[in-house]
């Protein structure tokens, strides 16, 4: 399990009788930023390589372009398209994206939200499935999919 | 001092149809009442939210049935040529269990 999902699960099952909200939106956060990692992460692999190609300062060039905004757009389309280009675990993946970054961005910027254990928990069940679907992608598709988040369509 | 602009009124149509496909897939869960309102995303996109409530019940909360139920109701939505996308908020009882979780 990648270390942003064990440190959400901590989170979460810490205080078992009342859960603190402090804990429950860092456990939100967490499981954002652990779909945002894995994508990113896959982006630098498969343009630049995986091992020590990862120390490279190309491959942090890559992890590092990942821009939420355009991420969640290009997510957003993949999830809700029609095109059988797309299998069933790249839309899993898009439609878990979306719905985390929506939640992350209620947990950091929304005070009047709160969370319960029960949602927090099955955020981070379906951020593992997400994770586990993404894996699943062929080269081609995982490729067409990080393109697709790192580059825009021209007009 | 301006009036609070109103969310416009979800299609009634729709409401039934999305009540009726969670509770199908959710009713084992306890899924009792669906509530349906528009609004912006943070991305300030038209966006469909969706608040299911559900009562304690006995056979614990899957995650997978929850993320098949958004995927299905993705689905609808892109049948309609509706663009929005669907956030659905789960309010769980505070005792309820979810499998895998303690």
């Amino acid at each position: 399990m990648p270390h942003e999902l064990s440190t959400a699960r901590l989170l979460a099952e810490a205080d078992s009788r009342k859960p603190s909200q402090s804990h429950l939106k860092r456990a939100v956060n967490a499981v954002y930023y652990s779909l945002f990692d894995a994508l990113a992460r896959q982006a630098a692999d498969l343009l630049i390589g995986s091992g020590e190609k990862r120390k490279l300062d190309r491959w942090r060039r890559i992890y590092r372009a990942i821009n939420h905004n355009e991420a969640r757009e290009a997510l957003k389309k993949i999830s809700k398209t029609r095109d059988p280009l797309w299998s069933d675990d790249a839309r899993r993946f898009a439609d878990e994206f979306v719905r985390a970054q929506e939640l992350r961005h209620m947990a950091d910027y929304d005070p009047g939200t709160s969370f319960t254990r029960q949602q927090v928990v099955a955020a981070i069940a379906n951020a593992e499935a997400a994770l586990d679907a993404l894996g699943r992608l062929g080269r081609d598709e995982r490729q067409e999919l990080v393109t697709r988040c790192l580059f825009r369509d021209r007009a | 001092m301006p009036a609070t602009p109103r969310a416009p009124a979800v299609d009634p149509e729709l409401v039934r149809a999305i009540e009726e496909l969670l509770k199908e897939r959710l009713g084992r869960f306890g899924l009792e009442r669906v509530e349906v309102r528009t609004g912006l995303d943070h991305a300030d996109e038209p966006a469909l939210f969706v608040d299911a409530w559900y009562r304690l019940s006995e056979e614990p909360v899957d995650p997978e049935a929850l993320a098949e139920a958004h995927r299905a109701l993705v689905d609808l939505l892109v049948e309609r040529d509706d663009e929005r996308f669907p956030y659905v908020h789960d309010h769980f009882d505070k005792k309820q269990r979810v499998l895998g979780f303690g």
